[in-house]
């Protein structure tokens, strides 16, 4: 190479991208020409000034784990979303058709609720004689008028989930385990919440507390303990956002804060240090949130 | 551990990863570019979130071409570029005032030490004053990136990449010794 050597492949040269034939030519100029070496080396000071610059602006720690967790909400949250069933009508006959098979549906119900409650010919009869002697038929409860089996022996019948109205729960407050106050207005056997949302939280606390109990799990048990959180906070995610839209303060606010924990868990390395088993269970234990789960998973009975 | 993971990246370049693979490898460097075109860390991790969200939304489209770094720090570019537009009109002159009052009762150092953050600052200065997509020729360069894969996150012609980061170096050289004079 007899010409001096031009700025770009001086500096592919320095930078490692230089083809070989083309490196070889330019360290035999190098190698004569005192110009260009000079040049070399100046540029050489300058690359080792700026890598100096870059970094020392750059920041000396990664927050990886909080990255990790950030990224992980911020990418189930989406799929969240996209999952979520769009109401967005897409004509007016589509939202039509649903309003009408909506009036449908109520007619029938109620059309059936009436001919249940309008009584038989007998019935009808029996009822005359009940009201004309009244000392004879004490009045009973409603809900006693067909008595199972069970309410034979003595008790009631107890259905296992009971929806509970919106209404009832926005008067309720949330999250403490020594809230005491929902299960005065609840009838015997019935849940705070959905059926849903009550086999979620009787999930989570199975999980909050096996996590919390064990002392030194093994990597197996602590690979089931993420995947079921890794579960867990996706339907959660699911839960709390159903209770935002049902304006249902005190689940949003109890599957508010069961989050993050499941994120923590669920985020724990493969083999954790010690410490971080045990922020993760004092994060746990100082939330007190296994006890308000207890509270809010279990039917209104068992709390007597 | 990150000198580590960054050699992991570039053993890698070229494989499909899955996302998790994907975030363990190059998380990193997409932060550290972040934070070189944001100047803030709080800014950076929301740009770190919203390039992994579109990584996972594309992944395949991402590794198509195998140059999935180049991919990310291209999407971090442009992430950057918003989140700082977005910062730039949301930011009062309040905190030019507070920087203004810290640096006014900052604690006396000793002068070599004060010497030596005079020459990081000045630096720094120089660095931020390069123009784009030179400055981000010199901040892939500095993370280890190839021509190729610098060209393929900037958007610019392969065969320019050195001429480019050449002009950054003038560029820097020219700035930094009239900041040093003044």
């Amino acid at each position: 190479m007899r010409h001096c050597l031009d700025e770009e492949t001086l500096q592919a040269y320095l930078d490692g991208e230089a083809p070989a034939d083309v490196a070889g030519a330019v360290i035999a100029h190098l190698a004569v020409c005192a110009r260009c070496a000079a040049r070399a080396r100046e540029a050489e000071r300058a690359m080792a000034a700026i890598d100096g610059a870059i970094d020392d602006e750059s920041p000396i720690d990664i927050p990886t784990a909080r990255l990790r967790a950030r990224v992980e909400s911020a990418v189930m949250e989406r799929l969240v979303e996209s999952s979520a069933p769009s109401f967005a009508p897409r004509n007016i006959f589509w939202r039509a058709g649903l309003i009408a098979a909506s009036a449908l549906v109520v007619a029938g119900v109620m059309g059936w609720f009436v001919l249940r409650s309008s009584p038989a010919p007998e019935r009808r009869q029996a009822a005359h004689v009940a009201q004309e002697t009244p000392a004879a038929n004490p009045p009973r409860p409603q809900q006693s008028s067909a008595p199972s089996a069970t309410g034979q022996r003595g008790k009631t019948h107890r259905p296992r989930f009971v929806k509970k109205p919106v209404s009832d729960l926005a008067q309720t407050s949330l999250p403490g385990p020594d809230v005491a106050a929902p299960a005065a207005v609840l009838s015997e056997g019935e849940t705070f919440f959905d059926f849903e949302t009550t086999r979620h939280l009787e999930k989570a606390q199975v999980l909050l507390r096996s996590f919390e109990n064990a002392s030194s799990p093994s990597a197996e048990e602590l690979a089931y303990d993420k995947r079921v959180s890794k579960e867990l906070l996706l339907r959660n995610i699911l839960l709390r956002r159903d209770a935002e839209g049902a304006e249902n303060a005190p689940a949003k606010s109890l599957l508010g804060s069961l989050e993050p924990l499941l994120l923590d868990i669920a985020n724990l390395p493969a083999r954790p240090a010690s410490g971080d088993l045990a922020s993760v269970k004092r994060r746990i234990r100082k939330s007190e949130i296994v006890a308000a789960l207890q509270v809010y998973s279990t039917p209104t009975t068992s709390l007597d | 551990m990150d000198c580590q993971s960054d050699a992991t990246a570039q053993t890698i370049e070229g494989v499909r990863l899955n996302f998790d693979e994907a975030f363990v490898a190059h998380h990193r460097v997409v932060y550290r570019y972040a934070y070189a075109l944001t100047r803030d860390p709080g800014l950076a991790e929301d740009v770190v979130q919203e390039v992994f969200v579109r990584l996972h939304q594309h992944l395949d489209a991402a590794q198509r071409d195998g140059l999935l770094r180049a991919w990310l720090l291209r999407v971090t570019a442009n992430v950057s570029r918003n989140a700082v537009r977005g910062l730039r009109r949301a930011r009062s002159r309040d905190e030019s005032f507070v920087a203004h009052m810290l640096q006014a009762t900052a604690p006396a150092r000793p002068d070599d030490e004060l010497l030596r953050q005079a020459e990081i600052s000045e630096a720094r200065r120089a660095l931020a004053k390069i123009k784009e997509p030179m400055r981000s020729c010199l901040l892939l360069k500095h993370e280890g990136l190839s021509y190729k894969e610098i060209a393929a996150a900037l958007g610019v012609n392969e065969s320019n990449v050195g001429s480019l980061i050449a002009r950054a170096r003038r560029e820097f050289v020219r700035v930094y010794g009239k900041i040093g004079k003044s």
